[in-house]
């Protein structure tokens, strides 16, 4: 409990340090936002004007007091690009594609890596075995981005089983979405597959060698029961810690790959704001993605001690 | 357990080699003018004359290639010495001093750790501006953390065993003991980490390139062209096509090679 509580004063600290430096940071950068919003043109009277409305005038501190005071609550402000729309909005209206696709190719990964790994692991040293792992190899190397436009091009423009850039909402029609995203959700999990199956084969290959596995062949069972009802065991819980790091490389694939499908979702919001430095949403975009991070880190920390008792609690 | 042959290292080499071969003969030499438009050559598929065929502008697409892989493993060069030359600095530091700025230290780098790192560099980027230089900055500082972290880690291993202690005795001083006596030990786990690092960074370079805020024209990237290709990819699949097969090509060599690396050490 106390171990708990510290992590979660942790937690906040972490949210806390990261929303203040990208404040700064953006604050003491160069280029006006009062400038931005009104245009080139603007007499320095409208500017002063505009500077004053958007409380441009204070100081950094009470500005990032007044957000942060907003921020708690779940409002963060106004975009500058779109005019009357509010982040909050913006963000939420784009939440629901990242996150099939986050899901969609969580399931990829999930689904087919731990069959991959075991075989893999079952079969080490063997033909199957080089087979899978050079396979694993050369998916490792393929950039997300160039394996969706490849994807594209073979299912979408030759095959023609989907239409690029025809993405409908999942509020919509909700079986459309998810038939539309699993080609990108391919895209985002093949190379992080290659990952987990990597770090699969290795950790199982590891228990392997311990002594409860002869301990267990000693009692009679055979290669299969072992393997599966000894060593899998063990062998995830590693997986587990490394599962934090998939879901936060899972985020970031499907950034670039909503890009090449046209999906708007988070990604091309992020990219969007960032190429025509509406700070307001980068800002609000930081400070969620840090909560989504942190608090999946988190998660995976407490699932490790509920799976393994082993783990001692400072 | 070890191959009589070390395919992994043999084959990484071949591969890397001939990127590597092809980077430098395209500094000097380029079969057509990688920037020169010709309007009656629009996307022509590849053949004797042009061997991976023109983009949408006429432009011989190897000769491009050639000059944007230049661009790419230039950055990624960079990038592995700015992130290994501090990494290291400050992982030995904490490693060998430790005390509470260790402790410090190591939290910062679990936090950036644990975000994916091309999410960080393009709000690094988002900050600095785009350009190659703000590129090789934003990446090099954001693989700090990786770097310290094992370098770190080796630093405390052999900081109780006896070659040390008897240095110590002998009078040398925190310094030498760390950069003559225990860095010699540590270049395998370095030079692994640091070809980890340069995929890394090669990835992170196309992928932003790719997403118009990394590399600007007029220098060519290979994630650009891949980029703008995309428009055309019905008509010019081989415009997205031959720069994607040298990204992977390039990654595929350096993991292969790291791979070889190991197996080698072990």
């Amino acid at each position: 409990m106390k171990y708990m509580i510290k992590k979660i004063l942790i937690l906040i600290m972490t949210l806390l340090v990261i929303s203040i430096l990208t404040f700064v940071a953006f604050s003491i950068l160069p280029g006006d936002a009062a400038m931005t919003k009104l245009g080139i043109q603007a007499t320095p009277e409208k500017v002063e004007v505009m500077r004053e409305e958007l409380g441009l005038n204070k100081p950094v501190i009470i500005r990032y007091m007044d957000w942060l005071k907003g921020a708690i609550k779940g409002d963060f402000g106004g975009s500058y690009q779109y005019s009357n729309t509010s982040v909050a909005s913006l963000i939420s209206e784009r939440m629901s594609a990242t996150l099939l696709l986050a899901v969609i190719s969580f399931v990829f990964i999930f689904i087919s890596s731990i069959p991959l790994g075991l075989i893999s692991a079952k079969y080490s040293g063997k033909w199957l075995d080089t087979v899978i792992s050079q396979l694993m190899q050369i998916t490792m190397a393929i950039p997300s981005f160039f394996l969706g436009i490849i994807l594209t091009y073979i299912f979408g423009l030759v095959l023609k089983w989907f239409q690029p850039g025809r993405f409908i909402s999942p509020a919509e029609d909700f079986v459309a979405a998810v038939k539309y995203l699993i080609l990108p959700a391919l895209a985002v999990a093949l190379p992080k597959i290659a990952m987990v199956v990597k770090f699969l084969r290795n950790s199982i290959l590891i228990e392997t060698g311990k002594d409860y596995v002869r301990t267990a062949y000693s009692k009679g069972n055979n290669e299969n029961s072992v393997l599966y009802r000894h060593v899998l065991k063990n062998a995830l819980i590693p997986v587990i810690t490394f599962a934090g790091m998939i879901i936060a490389e899972i985020l970031a694939g499907s950034i670039v790959v909503e890009q090449v499908f046209s999906i708007p979702g988070l990604g091309r919001l992020l990219i969007m704001a960032i190429s025509s430095r509406d700070y307001p949403v980068v800002q609000a975009m930081v400070t969620y993605i840090t909560l989504i991070v942190i608090i999946v880190n988190f998660m995976v920390d407490m699932l490790y001690q509920l799976v393994d008792p082993r783990v001692k609690t400072v | 357990m070890k191959n009589k042959y070390n395919y992994s290292l043999i084959s990484g080499i071949c591969i890397t080699g001939f990127i590597v071969l092809m980077t430098i003969i395209g500094n000097f030499w380029t079969p057509y003018d990688p920037n020169e438009l010709n309007v009656t050559l629009k996307s022509t598929a590849p053949g004797m004359d042009h061997l991976m065929g023109t983009d949408n502008l006429g432009r011989d697409i190897f000769s491009r290639v050639m000059a944007g892989t230049g661009t790419t493993l230039y950055i990624a060069l960079c990038t592995v010495f700015v992130g290994g030359f501090f990494g290291t600095i400050i992982g030995a530091l904490t490693g060998y001093f430790g005390g509470w700025i260790d402790e410090i230290v190591m939290r910062i780098n679990d936090i950036i750790l644990s975000f994916p790192s091309i999410l960080l560099a393009l709000i690094f980027v988002s900050i600095l501006g785009s350009g190659q230089f703000n590129i090789i900055l934003s990446l090099g500082i954001l693989f700090i953390p990786s770097f310290a972290r094992i370098v770190r880690s080796e630093i405390i291993r052999l900081k109780n065993l006896d070659f040390i202690e008897s240095a110590k005795v002998m009078g040398a001083g925190h310094l030498r003991i760390i950069f003559v006596h225990m860095m010699p030990n540590i270049v395998v786990s370095m030079l692994t980490t640091a070809a980890i690092g340069f995929n890394n960074a090669i990835l992170a370079e196309a992928s932003m390139s790719y997403l118009g805020i990394g590399v600007q024209p007029p220098d060519a990237s290979l994630g650009r062209m891949i980029s703008q290709s995309q428009a055309y990819l019905f008509n010019a699949p081989w415009f997205a096509i031959f720069p994607g097969i040298v990204i992977i090509l390039t990654i595929l060599g350096f993991n292969l090679m790291s791979e070889g690396l190991r197996r080698e050490s072990m």
